[in-house]
């Protein structure tokens, strides 16, 4: 025995609305009675008899807005209002499917108009994902040091490649949309001049956001600026590193023998996170960690052999100071 | 008129032609549809959607203006800018229709 209800998913494009309201039409016919659309794409149905029904949807902001009013319209010319979703207003009418399409649109003008207001619906939510990807990645630090050191830092490095996931996977379904809007542009006015001449602000837009983004990683994530001094006095060897920006490894190699320990002090740090590393040569390393404040850590050699201190950071401004004895 | 009004408005749709037609007396959506199925004899029935886009767009661009609000529908009327545009056009469809005569 089937349920009484059922609940499809299904992605439409904005120009793809007539074989969204087909759908619903034929879902109506084969007795499953179209009741609502929610988030981010589930159609649901009640089991109904049989019934031949046109489905029409509309995309009105302002209508939204003045419901009562624009819902009247609809229902004075014989429109049954149903639902709204994403900016979508849903509507049918009883017995006109078939040879003559009764439309709610007489004209190709305010047809494309309904596109049009729909696809600069759409935009909004590129332009705000990419604000978040970049505003996440220029603040990660300060933020995450206000949202609580180290796992504020973690929290913000995360969000920032969610926000960048969530952008791509949203630009991709807006790339489809948009070609399925040019065609339909060049199939209903047989020119799409127009298109092109509003559109392509929109994809300079794009490809501009794409670029800071690309700036604000490479900035992030490449660009280095530090000073090392080696330290001998005789008998502490070692050596600082000043960073205003390290954004890499700082290598170096000494010869140590069992007992000589490794100290470093982390003299001070403003911004970002170090990862520090000692590595017999060529084997898994012997000391590892992640650093987010002041402090000091330190190893002690087991084995006489050819080691490798590692000094890897992520943003970080500040000074270290490496010691062995 | 500025260069927007004119190059979306002359020549203007069929639609957008009646509406400003009908409103020279204040009227709702629904009464212009009604108006203009009796004018052409059943021929031409505005359609809801692309009604209640072009009354918002004519609003917004100062062609016609909201009056009051009757039972949940918004009367409008038109205003000198729309009798403007409305007599371009006029004078244009004039021309056509004469020119049409003409060579027939």
């Amino acid at each position: 025995m089937m349920g009484n209800n059922k609940t499809v998913f299904k992605f439409f494009t904005i120009p793809q609305y007539q074989q969204e309201e087909d759908y619903l039409s034929a879902m109506n016919e084969k007795g499953w009675r179209f009741t609502r659309v929610t988030f981010p794409g589930f159609y649901h149905f009640e089991k109904s008899e049989p019934e031949r029904f046109a489905y029409r949807l509309d995309y009105n902001q302002e209508g939204i807005r003045n419901k009562a009013e624009y819902v009247q319209m609809f229902s004075d010319c014989g429109w049954e209002y149903i639902c709204d979703f994403a900016g979508y207003s849903y509507f049918r009418k009883e017995g006109v499917v078939g040879e003559e399409r009764e439309e709610i649109f007489c004209d190709n003008a305010s047809r494309l108009d309904m596109m049009k207001r729909a696809y600069r619906g759409k935009i909004i939510p590129v332009i705000l994902l990419f604000a978040l990807v970049i505003i996440s990645q220029l603040f990660m630090n300060t933020l995450g040091n206000a949202l609580g050191g180290y796992s504020g830092f973690i929290a913000m490095e995360i969000l920032s490649f969610i926000f960048l996931g969530l952008a791509i996977v949203y630009l991709v379904f807006f790339s489809i949309t948009t070609a399925h809007y040019y065609k339909y542009e060049k199939q209903i006015s047989g020119d799409s001049s127009g298109f092109r001449l509003n559109y392509a602000g929109v994809f300079v837009l794009i490809v501009a956001m794409i670029a800071i983004i690309g700036v604000v990683f490479w900035f992030t994530y490449r660009w280095s600026s530090y000073t090392t001094t080696e330290i001998d006095n005789g008998y502490v060897n070692g050596y600082v590193v000043e960073a205003k920006m390290l954004n890499t490894s700082v290598i170096k190699e000494y010869d140590l023998k069992k007992g000589d320990s490794i100290e470093f002090h982390i003299v001070e740090l403003k911004r970002g996170h170090l990862q520090l590393s000692v590595t017999e040569n060529g084997k898994a390393p012997v000391f590892f960690c992640d650093v987010y404040n002041w402090g000091y850590h330190a190893y002690t050699i087991q084995n006489d052999g050819h080691y490798l201190i590692e000094i890897t950071g992520k943003s970080v401004t500040g000074g270290i100071e490496v010691t062995i004895e | 008129m500025d260069a927007h009004i004119k190059k979306v408005y002359v020549p203007m749709t069929e639609t957008s032609f009646y509406i400003l037609l009908c409103l020279r007396e204040p009227n709702h959506g629904y009464g212009i549809v009604q108006m203009v199925k009796e004018m052409t004899e059943g021929d031409i029935v505005l359609a809801p959607g692309t009604m209640y886009g072009s009354l918002s767009k004519m609003e917004k661009d100062g062609l016609i203006r909201f009056v009051r609000e009757e039972e949940k529908r918004k009367i409008y009327s038109i205003t000198d800018l729309g009798s403007e545009v409305l007599n371009l056009e006029m004078k244009r469809i004039e021309r056509l229709y004469r020119n049409m005569k003409e060579m027939r």
